[in-house]
């Protein structure tokens, strides 16, 4: 009686938690994936292509916040109403990436000219996808997608491993992943004046049963000193304070 | 494509810009088509530094004279506006924004200035240059043309104020050549 009496309290205390005691579920892109648990560990992430984020949270998916690589994602989510207004938190850089040692001696990114070569890149769809194309045609080297054999990722999580892993001569990622594998790894020389402006937004999801409070409190947090010293460290860009 | 026909393609552009208004048809709007937005980013990034360099000459102050101040204001203006009509082509997709470099243009003395600034004029001007010849687009042709008579017109002007004789057009200059140079000049904030 008294054991019965013991769980009744317990499962009751349990029932009486407010909601944000539960896991903040954060949808996230994949390249925040190292540094995201460095701003909060207690949340719980599902980190992907941002596209394929944004897909699930308009099919109702369980997510408090969305952090997407690129504003058109948040933005879409944001315009059908399934979102509050997107912020930018972070920005980042493309970089080319070979296997250490460069094997293949692809040596800058003009060095894709040559063709022949096997090449990771994100499908268009996806952010990564998107800037790489964008550096491309900045450079006038989008030729170099039909002269060297490409294989399309869907996410710069996968364009790391398969170069990171010798599948791929080179690839396309963001500074913050080459960092992520350096030992892997070498980057080569992308010229500043073609990087395409590469933003990061966070949005607090809205639907039935959404942390919002916890959500915006973890977009203030990304966005806080603590946050931005995070997001330096991991070798994130950082937009004007505001 | 042979350097003959780059300049071939450049001359035409250059004339067609070059006529007054009324005696032809409107030129066609620009709608970069493929790498075109090549010539058009590296000209946006270009034209800010250029304005940048304006902005650090003026700075000097004593080293111009009144009327030379004015033809400052005015080439800074000009390059600026530029930047601004890039954009506008690029669209809002592909625009260059600002906030994404900072600018190194050191000049400290007036011939310094006068250096640095032909420097950049030829090389910006190199690249509009390439593109009238290059660019797919025929109206791009033309707004990159008539950016390099602006910018060739900077340049002579500069030239003049050296003691030096304004030179012809500038050779054209590829578009990797161009961008490691521009970029000595850029700073990424966040870096």
């Amino acid at each position: 009686m008294k054991r019965t009496a013991i769980a009744a309290l317990v499962a009751g205390a349990a029932l009486a938690l407010p909601p944000a005691a539960e896991a903040l579920t954060v949808y996230a892109a994949t390249s925040l994936t190292n540094v995201m648990p460095e701003i909060d560990r207690g949340a719980t992430y599902s980190f992907g292509g941002s596209n394929t984020l944004q897909l699930q949270i308009e099919r109702g998916a369980p997510a408090d916040l969305f952090l997407s690589a690129e504003p058109k994602e948040a933005q879409a989510l944001y315009r059908g109403g399934r979102c509050e207004r997107p912020r930018t938190f972070a920005t980042n850089k493309l970089v080319l990436i070979v296997p250490e040692g460069d094997p293949a001696r692809v040596g800058s990114v003009y060095g894709l000219r040559r063709g022949g070569l096997k090449l990771s890149i994100g499908n268009p769809n996806v952010p990564i996808g998107d800037y790489t194309r964008k550096l491309l045609r900045r450079l006038r080297l989008s030729r170099v997608l039909q002269t060297n054999t490409v294989s399309e990722q869907s996410n710069v999580g996968q364009v790391l491993s398969q170069v990171a892993f010798g599948g791929a001569d080179a690839g396309f990622v963001y500074v913050t992943d080459a960092r992520a594998q350096r030992d892997r790894v070498d980057s080569l020389f992308v010229p500043k004046w073609a990087q395409p402006p590469v933003r990061y937004q966070g949005c607090v999801v809205r639907r039935d049963g959404a942390d919002q409070a916890g959500a915006r409190r973890l977009l203030r947090a990304l966005r806080s000193t603590r946050g931005r010293r995070a997001l330096r460290r991991f070798g994130f860009g950082l937009p004007p304070r505001g | 494509m042979t350097r003959r026909s780059v300049l071939q393609g450049a001359a035409a552009a250059t004339v067609a810009a070059a006529l007054p208004d009324g005696a032809v048809a409107a030129p066609p709007a620009p709608a970069p088509i493929g790498d075109d937005v090549g010539f058009l980013s590296f000209g946006a990034v270009a034209e800010s530094v250029l304005a940048s360099f304006y902005t650090r000459a003026q700075a000097l102050g004593d080293a111009w004279s009144g009327g030379e101040r004015r033809l400052l204001d005015a080439a800074h203006d000009r390059h600026r506006a530029n930047v601004d009509r890039l954009n506008a082509v690029l669209g809002p997709d592909d625009a260059v924004p600002l906030d994404d470099f900072s600018r190194r243009v050191r000049v400290g003395t007036r011939a310094g200035a006068l250096k640095v600034g032909r420097e950049l004029e030829t090389l910006v001007a190199g690249v509009y240059l390439n593109g009238a010849g290059y660019a797919a687009d025929p109206g791009t042709r033309i707004l990159l043309a008539r950016l390099l008579a602006a910018g060739h017109a900077c340049e002579a002007w500069l030239a003049r104020l050296a003691g030096h004789p304004a030179a012809g057009l500038p050779a054209p200059v590829d578009l990797d050549t161009a961008g490691l140079r521009l970029d000595t000049y850029l700073r990424d904030p966040s870096s």
